[in-house]
C-alpha cells in the first residue's frame, strides 16, 4: 500500500529575531511567544529562488533515505510561490537542479496551508493510476518573497522552510487513511497576493481556521468510525499559537496537539510535514490526525497509520 | 429576550482568554483587562456563534466593554 517512508526538510539559517520585529512594531515579547508562536522566522537567501530551497530539501530526503535518483518516478510541487510567475513549472526545475531522469513525472499543484494533505493524496493517486513505486511531494512556499515588512499583519508570522516527502508502495511508514477536504472560495479575498504583496484579513482568516477545522476533525473521525482519543497526535497546520491552541481547547485536545514552530513561524504547506517528519519514527503515535487550512479558504484533514513491519 | 452582562461574562470565560474574569467589570475596557486583538477575534466569534450576530470590523469600536456587547447584541436582536 502506497504511503509515506520518510521525510526530510530544509530550513534556513538566515532570518528574522521575531522579538526584535515585535520591539519594532510595539508589541510585547508575550505577544511573540503565546500568541504568534515563532520566535524566529527562517528566509531563504535572496539569490535563491523556490526551486532551490525545494531541491535542498530533496537532496536531503535522497540523502536520508539513501535514495537512487534513477528510483523516483514521480514529483510534485506544492507551491503558490513558484520560481518566475511558475512558467515552466517549478517541479520541472527542481528535476534539473536535483539531476533527476528525465523519466520522471513532474508536475506542480497550487495550494496554500492545506497543499500537504492535498498533496499526499495527490501523489498516491497518481502513483496507484499509473503503477509507480516511488514518489516524491515537495512542499515550498517561501512567503518572504511577498510579504511586506511594513506590515505587523503577516511580517511577524511567516517563516521559509521546503519539505521533501517520499511515498513508496512498499515498505511505508505510514499508510494514508481516510480524509476529506473543503473549500470557500468566498474567503479568497481574506489572504491574497495583490500585485506581488501579500495581503491578509486575519480575522476571516481566524474564524473560518477555527469553525471549519473544529466542523472537519469530528466529521473526519465519524467518517473513520474512530473516536477522538483513538488519535495518538494531531498535527494541525501551525498558522499562529494562538490559533492552533484555540482550536485544540474548543476541541479539548490540548494534550495531543503539537504546537511547534517556535524556530520556522509559519510555513504555510511545509508546517506539518516539518513536524511530521520530527514524529515519524516515534513509535508511540500510531494513529496520526493530519489538518491543513487556510488561503482559498481550502481545508484538507487525514489520519495516517503506522503500519507495523 | 434581552442579553445579559453574566451571560457575556460566560461566554468570554468558555472562550478561554487572557482577560481574568475575577476582576471583569462589566463596563471596563475588554483591552485594559488583559485582551489583545486575537482575544477580540475569539470574543467576536463566540458572539457570532452563540447569538448569530455578525460583528463588522467596522463596528469593532462599539463592542469593547461587556455592557457595549450586550447592548450590540440586544439592537441587533431587536431590529
Amino acid at each position: 500500500m502506497i504511503g509515506i517512508k520518510e521525510i526530510a526538510s530544509f530550513v534556513p539559517l538566515s532570518g528574522h529575531d521575531n522579538f526584535k520585529l515585535a520591539q519594532h512594531f510595539g508589541k510585547t515579547e508575550e505577544f511573540v511567544k503565546k500568541r504568534i508562536g515563532g520566535h524566529f522566522l527562517p528566509v531563504m537567501d535572496q539569490e535563491l529562488d523556490t526551486s532551490d530551497i525545494g531541491t535542498k530539501a530533496l537532496l536531503n530526503l535522497i540523502s536520508k533515505a539513501n535514495l537512487k535518483r534513477e528510483d523516483i518516478d514521480c514529483l510534485v510541487v506544492c507551491t503558490q510561490n513558484p520560481d518566475g510567475n511558475g512558467l515552466p513549472h517549478t517541479s520541472a526545475i527542481i528535476q534539473k537542479k536535483a539531476e533527476l531522469p528525465k523519466t520522471v513525472a513532474a508536475f506542480d499543484i497550487s495550494l496554500g496551508c492545506s497543499g500537504f494533505v492535498y498533496g499526499l493524496n495527490i501523489v498516491k493517486g497518481f502513483m496507484h493510476a499509473s503503477d509507480l513505486k516511488t514518489g516524491i511531494l515537495i512542499t515550498a512556499d517561501p512567503y518572504s518573497k511577498i510579504v511586506n515588512s511594513k506590515d505587523p499583519n503577516t511580517a511577524m508570522l511567516f517563516g521559509d522552510a521546503a519539505t521533501a516527502t517520499l511515498l513508496t508502495s512498499n515498505n511505508s511508514q505510514l499508510s494514508l487513511g481516510p480524509s476529506i477536504y473543503g473549500t470557500d472560495g468566498t474567503g479568497g479575498n481574506a489572504l491574497i497576493n495583490k500585485d506581488g504583496q501579500l495581503y491578509m484579513n486575519g480575522r476571516a482568516v481566524f474564524n473560518f481556521a477555527v469553525q471549519k477545522v473544529c466542523e472537519h476533525i469530528p466529521l473526519l473521525l465519524r467518517k473513520a468510525g474512530l473516536l477522538m482519543n483513538a488519535i495518538d497526535c494531531y498535527i494541525l497546520h501551525q498558522g499562529s499559537r494562538y490559533l492552533v491552541e484555540t482550536i485544540a481547547k474548543r476541541l479539548g485536545i490540548k494534550e495531543k496537539v503539537i504546537c511547534a514552530m517556535e524556530k520556522t513561524g509559519n510555513t504555510i504547506s511545509s508546517s506539518i510535514p516539518l513536524i511530521l517528519e520530527q514524529e515519524i519514527n516515534n513509535h508511540r503515535n500510531k494513529t496520526i490526525l493530519i489538518s491543513g487550512f487556510g488561503v482559498g479558504f481550502s481545508i484538507g484533514s487525514m489520519i495516517l497509520f503506522r503500519n507495523n513491519h | 429576550m434581552k442579553v445579559k452582562a453574566s451571560e457575556i461574562i460566560k461566554l468570554i470565560e468558555d472562550a478561554q482568554t487572557m482577560i481574568d474574569i475575577q476582576k471583569l467589570d462589566p463596563d471596563a475596557n475588554l483591552r485594559d483587562v488583559g485582551a489583545d486583538s486575537l482575544d477580540m477575534m475569539n470574543i467576536l466569534l463566540a458572539i457570532q456563534e452563540q447569538y448569530g450576530i455578525e460583528v463588522p470590523d467596522e463596528d469593532i469600536d462599539k463592542v469593547q466593554t461587556i455592557n457595549e456587547i450586550c447592548k450590540y447584541i440586544n439592537t441587533s436582536t431587536d431590529e
